[in-house]
């Protein structure tokens, strides 16, 4: 790690490093490594020696796609392969230039995206404008409050037109628990009141049910036009503190609570699962709706009415209640997946904001997109007969991309594989480097005709994780204990390995893996590629197809300017050439044995310093190293702060660091710190 | 199968006889303002092989400079240059048999473009590092990437040239990427701040003839958009938090009360909406991605021709995660291996060498662009603007958004111009040969030239567009073998 404290985390400037006198070439690289947060010395940031009381910066952060569609109760996909549903189609995707969904740095609402909002909105509210429950079916019907509050029900009536109060009572539950999700203010309810009033009155004498489902879209879309309901507050409230803080309301909080956990507000409604069936007054009471009638993490909203929100015990038990653990009917995806899809997941959950976490840290949702060429090549199964459609490669396209929706995907089998192992909680880093439990797809072809499309896409499921026999369509199976020679942790997962993967096997996939461990397990910094002017190729295959990726590599990086930067990358991706592009276990490698191992030098922990001969032991020094526990720490932090960590957060690290110790490894604990922490509880106006 | 007709714009804008429909509208539109200047950019992803736009005099005039090498089957060009100044091509009668030129000859009844095109090759802009694709890099001359570096062309001109119109500029476009309207990643308004593309041809359509097909749910719009102003004005009042805070909500008001006057202009123009609407995508049922595109370039057409906007940039199948588009079962008649076709572009790309037909395939596909281009071209030019035609005053450019291949170096990045006289662009039927990416330091030319050349003809003094080392790029625009200011 280089660089001074004064200049770390500062952003890197927009030099080219090609033109600064050789001698400071290297120099010129330390200097603008990126990530910027990444030069703050990690010494630093875990010595609690400051007295300034912690705090954030105050800041509005808009909705995204995920947290709108649940709040208005509707699901981001729509289960059975029915495609997304309406809501789904909001145009309020995270910016990609943040590092994680959560940073929320310049999100706002620019021209086309109100145009598009505008065109999801009246579709998108059906759960509380539907006239008729069961028109639509399934998931687009009214969401759990307005099917079963009888209070509400005079603002669907056509026959006798809707006074004050019922317009009062409506848009009082309406923004409570679908716009706003706490207690509207008179301000808030009165422009509303006179527009919904101003939208009956312009109905016809004797208004039908379209009629009036139009005048409910209308109220509904206004409220949702509210920038409070766009942009969550945490400005915090009341009189500053002498260092200059506000404590956040109990609502802030509240919201704050509930996005560390959900993807949703607290009390955010239930909806009805098509999965259970259309719609009917007996699935009301057997369990066709997502979660209870008073929505979801309602102990949040009960923290925020009595207050107790403000008691950090209190908060780290709502963490404890509702990170994750045992669940085999998966209530956590009931509202985007069917009962069929469900019932073949791991039976460990973990909350959507956690289990989000993991896969934006772990960067593995990449796996679904990124072509693979023959991704058997190199393994065991390959073979130069099979053409460019095998089974194999159909397989390996069904676990991305889902096309017969038989079993989970790639990226979930990875979820599922993470949620035992943090729902365990305990030694939860060291066992995600370690673990040789993985949760595989079932290859059962019962039932499936040879002669069909599908028969070869399921029956070679399995090969990704080297499985050469049957996994059986159940639980049990699935949970298999590969070999310690094979696999060891989530670096050596097949769905880590095709997202940190190119497309062929021969391509330089080492890097990108090396250059992910560099920066996001050793909180490395590394130069980006504008700071030089190269090709940054590797040299084509031979004519005897004899180069592996890693010798393909080597001869493209071995001199003195390309070494400038990728002596960062290429020893930490040397060890998963064990492994193929996609993540297959390598039998040969163009006529060689595959080789993993590397000399780490100068690493942050001199510990790491020394010989591997694999990911295997890799991922041990990895599972072993304090100084990788301290930045999965600062990932921790980034992901539910929503920003990088400063040198001013670091009694908040330190004291997360203790907790993760104390508690030998509770992931649950590590979160506990934080949401208890004054980082989390106040905020500070920024200087401009 | 492909279902899109190539009548299909003609008829349903009534344009079929060469009528001159559109041409009060137009002299309506711009009665009291300056001589139109339009640009539109069309990009498409992963790659046009500059061989695509070869013609035979102009490949003798390459090969002629090569000391007796010949081009041969290659595709790609810049490796072969031998010439250390442009090469100029004029009056190329051989225009029309460049591989996927043929669309701009006469054909049909319908009349010639060789006249009213340019080819330019040998452009580089080795700073967006080219790939499967440059992403932002391709329209900003910067570091390709998800990140914008800087502002895309088109945000440049569109903040010159934005005026009376509704849409400072219409961007739409196709993509592989399922289920997502819109694409962030090829223009940008300035550092990390995406411009959107839309990717749904029924989004793009409502967005611009929405207030038509249904003029009362636009008018309920009107009522929502002003009920949002007022409410975030009132949240602005009493707003105590950071500047950069208050900035988000500021933007948010500033969408509100863009649309409301957006609104308000499209409603005011519904007669020339009705004019010019094209049929309706939500009419259609093709899901085929190339039927898509040419949904898009009528919508955009229909938007030139009403005096909607200005800069339209159609993106087609750009990014890494959205090139990798399906071809209709026409594109792939050469390929005489059943079971190899409908691959889609990636696969096609990585057989391109092994597998007969393969290669024809990814001309079809440019030639496709080139005949949409050409539909454009052709109901601009049959509408009488000023003392020439709309075509005049319109500039239309089609580059790939990596460079010159799959897996480019964005070493070359072929171009295909048409129209713009009016603002001085010569395309003429000549094809202007530049040495190539590190052949001549005084005359080598990048893409920011020819970028920097459309500035110009937006009447921008546009000299150091992107953000191409200083010190490798010569600055201002296109020399006269190609351009002359007007």
């Amino acid at each position: 790690m280089s660089g001074t404290s004064e200049q770390a985390g500062q952003p890197a400037l927009d030099t080219n490093c090609d033109e600064v006198p050789y001698e400071q070439f290297g120099a010129c690289l330390e200097a603008n490594a990126e990530p910027a947060v990444n030069r703050i010395p990690q010494g630093e940031l875990f010595s609690c020696a400051s007295s300034k009381p912690a705090s954030s910066p105050s800041r509005l952060r808009r909705v995204d796609r995920e947290e709108w569609a649940h709040n208005i109760g509707q699901p981001l996909t729509k289960s059975g392969g029915r495609g997304p549903s309406i809501a789904s189609s909001n145009p309020f995707r995270g910016s990609l230039d943040n590092p994680y969904s959560s940073y929320d740095q310049n999100n706002t609402i620019d021209t086309t995206t109100l145009d598009l909002y505008l065109r999801v909105l009246p579709g998108a509210g059906v759960g509380w404008t539907a006239v008729l429950p069961s028109s639509a079916g399934g998931m687009n019907t009214r969401v759990r409050k307005v099917s079963q509050d009888k209070k509400l029900q005079c603002m669907f009536s056509t026959s006798v037109k809707p006074d004050a109060a019922c317009i009062d009572y409506y848009l009082g539950e309406f923004l409570r628990h679908g716009v706003l999700f706490r207690a509207p203010t008179g301000e808030e309810k009165a422009p509303l009141a006179a527009l919904a009033q101003a939208a009956l009155d312009a109905e016809p004498a004797a208004p039908t049910k379209e009629d009036r489902t139009l005048t409910m879209r209308q109220i509904t879309s206004a409220a949702w036009l509210m920038p409070q309901a766009l942009f969550r507050s945490e400005m915090g409230d009341g009189v500053a503190d002498e260092a200059g803080r506000q404590r956040l309301t109990d609502d802030e909080l509240a919201r704050q609570l509930a996005y560390v956990l959900e993807k949703r507000a607290p009390g955010a409604p239930a909806s009805h699962n098509s999965g259970s069936g259309a719609y009917s007054e007996s699935n009301k009471t057997t369990g066709g709706y997502s979660t209870s009638a008073d929505g979801y993490l309602f102990e949040i909203v009960q923290a925020a009415l009595d207050g107790s929100i403000q008691d950090a015990e209190k908060r780290r038990t709502i963490i404890k209640n509702h990170s994750g653990g045992l669940d085999p009917q998966r209530m956590d995806l009931y509202q985007d997946r069917s009962d069929n899809l469900r019932s073949r997941r791991g039976e460990y959950w973990l909350s959507t904001g956690i289990a989000r976490f993991f896969r934006e840290w772990l960067g593995y949702e990449k796996a679904s997109t990124v072509f693979k060429d023959r991704p058997q090549a190199t393994s065991k199964f390959d073979d130069p007969k099979d053409g460019a459609q095998s089974g194999y490669q159909r397989a390996y396209n069904n676990m991305q991309a889902d096309a017969f929706l038989v079993e989970p995907l790639l990226v979930e089998q990875m979820d599922d594989t993470i949620a035992r192992i943090v729902a365990a909680d305990q030694d939860v880093l060291k066992n995600l480097l370690t673990s040789t439990q993985f949760y595989v797809p079932s290859n059962d072809v019962t039932g499936i005709s040879p002669s069909s499309g599908s028969y070869g896409a399921k029956l070679h499921l399995p090969r990704a994780y080297n499985i050469e026999g049957d996994v059986a369509p159940t639980r049990e199976d699935r949970w298999r204990t590969l070999p310690t020679t094979e696999r060891a942790g989530v670096l050596t997962h097949p769905a880590w390995l095709a997202a940190h993967g190119n497309n062929f096997e021969d391509d330089p996939s080492l890097i990108h893996r090396g250059k992910w461990v560099q920066e996001n397990l050793l909180c490395g910094a590394v130069p980006p590629l504008r700071l030089v002017t190269v090709a940054a190729m590797v040299p084509p295959q031979d004519a005897q197809n004899s180069l592996t990726a890693r010798q393909r590599v080597i001869e493209a990086t071995h001199n003195e300017y390309c070494l400038n930067c990728h002596k960062k990358m290429n020893p930490l991706g040397f060890p998963f050439e064990i492994y193929n592009h996609a993540g297959f276990v390598r039998v040969t490698d163009h006529g060689k044995a595959p080789d993993g191992s590397s000399m780490l030098e100068n690493m942050l922990d001199p510990k790491l310093d020394g010989p591997v001969t694999s990911a295997i032991d890799f991922s041990q020094k990895l599972a072993d190293s304090p100084e990788v526990t301290r930045c999965f720490i600062r990932q921790v932090f980034r992901y539910f702060m929503g920003r990088d960590e400063t040198l001013e957060d670091a009694c908040t690290l330190t004291a997360m660091e203790d907790a993760y110790t104390k508690s030998q490894g509770s992931f649950q604990a590590l979160l506990g710190a934080l949401v208890a922490s004054d980082t989390f509880v106040f905020r500070h106006t920024p200087a401009p | 199968m492909l279902t899109f007709s190539r009548r299909r714009l003609l008829q349903s804008l009534g344009l079929g006889a060469g009528a001159t429909l559109f041409s009060p509208l137009i002299r309506q539109v711009w009665a009291n303002d300056p001589p139109p200047r339009r640009f539109v950019l069309v990009v498409e992803g992963n790659g046009i092989y500059p061989y695509s736009f070869l013609s035979p005099k102009a490949r003798a005039a390459v090969e002629s400079q090569m000391k007796g090498k010949t081009i041969g089957a290659s595709r790609i060009l810049h490796t072969l240059y031998g010439h250390t100044d442009p090469l100029l091509i004029e009056q190329d009668d051989t225009l029309a048999e460049a591989p996927c030129l043929g669309p701009l000859a006469a054909q049909n009844g319908q009349a010639s473009l060789l006249d009213q095109a340019a080819v330019v090759l040998g452009l580089s802009s080795t700073v967006t590092g080219g790939g499967h694709s440059s992403e932002n890099g391709a329209l900003s001359c910067a570091r390709g990437g998800t990140v914008p570096l800087g502002p895309s062309i088109d945000a440049v001109l569109a903040a010159k040239l934005k005026g009376k119109m509704p849409f400072d500029a219409l961007r739409v476009g196709i993509t592989a990427i399922n289920g997502n309207p819109l694409l962030y990643q090829t223009c940008a308004e300035g550092p990390g701040r995406g411009l959107p593309v839309i990717t749904s041809p029924v989004t793009a359509f409502e967005s611009v003839f929405g207030s038509i097909s249904d003029v009362a749910a636009f008018a309920r719009q009107g009522e929502l958009l002003a009920f949002g102003q007022g409410r975030t004005q009132q949240a602005l009042k009493t707003f105590g938090g950071s500047s950069r805070e208050r900035q988000k909500l500021e933007s948010y008001l500033q969408a509100l009360e863009q649309l409301q006057t957006r609104q308000k202009m499209l409603l005011g123009m519904q007669d020339v909406l009705k004019k010019v609407q094209p049929v309706s995508p939500a009419t259609q049922t093709s899901t085929e991605p190339m039927d898509w595109l040419a949904w898009q370039f009528d919508l955009a057409t229909a938007s030139l021709l009403g005096g909607l906007t200005q800069v339209v940039v159609i993106a087609s199948a750009t990014t890494t995660g959205g090139f990798d588009v399906a071809y209709p079962d026409a594109f792939f008649d050469k390929v005489t291996d059943p079971k190899l076709k409908g691959a889609s572009r990636h696969a096609i790309h990585h057989a391109m060498d092994g597998v007969e037909g393969y290669p024809e395939v990814v001309a079809a596909a440019t030639r496709y662009h080139v005949e949409q281009i050409a539909r454009m071209a052709r109901a601009l030019q049959q509408t009488p603007e000023g003392n020439g035609t709309a075509l005049d005053h319109t500039a239309i450019v089609y580059l790939p958004d990596n460079g010159e291949q799959h897996h480019s170096t964005g070493r070359e990045w072929p171009m295909l111009l048409v129209g713009g006289k009016a603002m001085g662009l010569k395309a003429d039927g000549r094809s202007v040969v530049y040495p190539g990416h590190g052949k001549s330091a005084k005359n080598e030319r990048m893409v920011s030239n020819l970028f920097n050349t459309l500035g110009h003809m937006a009447g921008i003094d546009l000299d150091t567009f992107g953000l191409e080392q200083p010190s490798q790029r010569v600055e201002g625009p296109l020399g006269a073998e190609l351009w002359a200011p007007v």
